[in-house]
């Protein structure tokens, strides 16, 4: 296929305008959910006996960071809103769309660049966590000092792909549209109405997906076999992610409730950098010598194996 | 409501991918690349499970893991660095010197 470079510019700018629309709609909608939680809602009953005088004496702000555990389902605003649900499966697609660009790539380069994509997505991921520490560690280490190594590596030992990226932009046309029709299938199978459409467009949708994610990104599986499998997969994980999600809490198996609810309160400062210290500090400090010493020894056996013959005989 | 299955079954694909792409690509710097995933699925579990315990030292633990991949990845790299110098190759079913 002749590759014009104007469709390809088209495509590629059409493509980050859906992204900001996209990062836009889901920025309006968390701050919308936000200010939702800020305000007094009458489902939300705090005592029984003086509701009025609990509401005038009980700032709505001050409920919502002081009495976060006693009032179940009103925890934090950020992590259990419908709209940064929808974050996290943004992210959570994203990375895994891109880890499997990264296998799939015949270029490492490629590769390097998905997998960039990957480490910045986990990152978002992680602020879900509460470790907004482990995020910044993430892109720092991860996005910035690993891959420019993978990058550097790559360059210096010379790009002899056999297949140029000159159909870089259709790849990505093909990669978005299965991207969308497995949205459009979870959809169909969350909000469906009827039999035909929660199951059988659902079925349709994701078939439709990994048909055109099998034939078009070259995935190196028998095709229509391949594709069948990793649909009859998907079904299985939507099945699990949809069920009645079971936690390991600190009251071992809990059925029907959310980590949120469950899980231990993580107190107010629980994951940033002066926790961590003190936890790497503290009772960690023998994990923490242990690694100086291997990054020590990384370093040797870093320069040693990549010295040249010339100067490891001299 | 997301729940701590949804990241764990994140963290799950995640080191199927990985695993994957280690078992199935020939490209050193590709499987190199993999491992990466696979450390990031088993970090993305840690911190899961640090958050519902809301145990800090799951965290701490994460972050170990994250210098030892970057130490894993400079010793990675520099190999393949020599191999290719001494072998030109980037293929790992070329490396195949200690078959015979």
């Amino acid at each position: 296929m002749p590759a014009k470079p104007q469709p390809r510019a088209r495509t590629i700018a059409a493509l980050l305008i859906g992204l900001f629309a996209l990062s836009g709609l889901g920025q309006t909608a968390w701050a919308v959910e936000v200010d939702k939680a800020k305000k007094p809602e009458s489902k939300v009953k705090i005592t029984k006996v003086q509701p009025k005088a609990a509401k005038v004496k009980i700032p709505t702000q001050d409920r919502m960071v002081a009495g976060s555990t006693k009032v179940q389902g009103k925890l934090d605003p950020g992590t259990t809103g419908r709209a940064s649900q929808i974050l996290f499966f943004i992210l959570a697609a994203l990375c895994v769309c891109f880890s499997l660009v990264t296998i799939t790539r015949k270029s490492p380069l490629m590769a390097a660049m998905s997998l960039l994509v990957v480490f910045i997505c986990l990152a978002g991921v992680y602020l879900f966590l509460a470790a907004p520490f482990m995020a910044v560690i993430q892109i720092i280490v991860y996005a910035g000092a690993v891959i420019v190594l993978f990058v550097f590596v790559i360059m210096s030992i010379g790009l002899n792909e056999e297949r140029s990226i000159k159909d870089l932009g259709t790849e990505i046309l093909y990669f978005v549209c299965a991207f969308l029709f497995t949205g459009a299938g979870a959809a169909m199978y969350h909000f469906g109405q009827t039999w035909f459409m929660q199951y059988a467009l659902f079925g349709l949708f994701e078939l439709m997906a990994f048909g055109i994610l099998v034939w078009y990104l070259r995935f190196p599986l028998t095709r229509f076999l391949g594709a069948a499998a990793v649909t009859f997969a998907l079904l299985q994980v939507v099945k699990l992610v949809t069920m009645e999600p079971v936690l390991i809490g600190k009251a071992g198996l809990v059925r029907g409730a959310d980590v949120h609810t469950v899980a231990a309160s993580p107190g107010a400062g629980f994951g940033d950098a002066k926790v961590i210290g003190h936890s790497i500090f503290g009772e960690n400090v023998f994990a923490f010598e242990a690694l100086s010493l291997l990054l020590l020894a990384a370093i040797v056996a870093a320069v040693v194996v990549v010295r040249s013959r010339k100067e490891q005989s001299s | 409501m997301i729940s701590s299955v949804h990241f764990l079954l994140l963290s799950a694909l995640l080191f199927m991918i990985g695993a994957a792409g280690v078992l199935l690509r020939r490209n050193i710097l590709v499987v190199l690349m993999s491992i990466e995933l696979m450390l990031n699925g088993a970090n993305l579990a840690l911190i899961t499970f640090a958050r519902i315990q809301a145990n800090p030292h799951g965290q701490a633990l994460a972050f170990l893991v994250v210098a030892i991949a970057a130490a894993e990845a400079a010793v990675g790299l520099a190999i393949v660095v020599a191999i290719f110098r001494s072998r030109r190759t980037t293929n790992v079913d070329d490396l195949d010197l200690m078959k015979n």
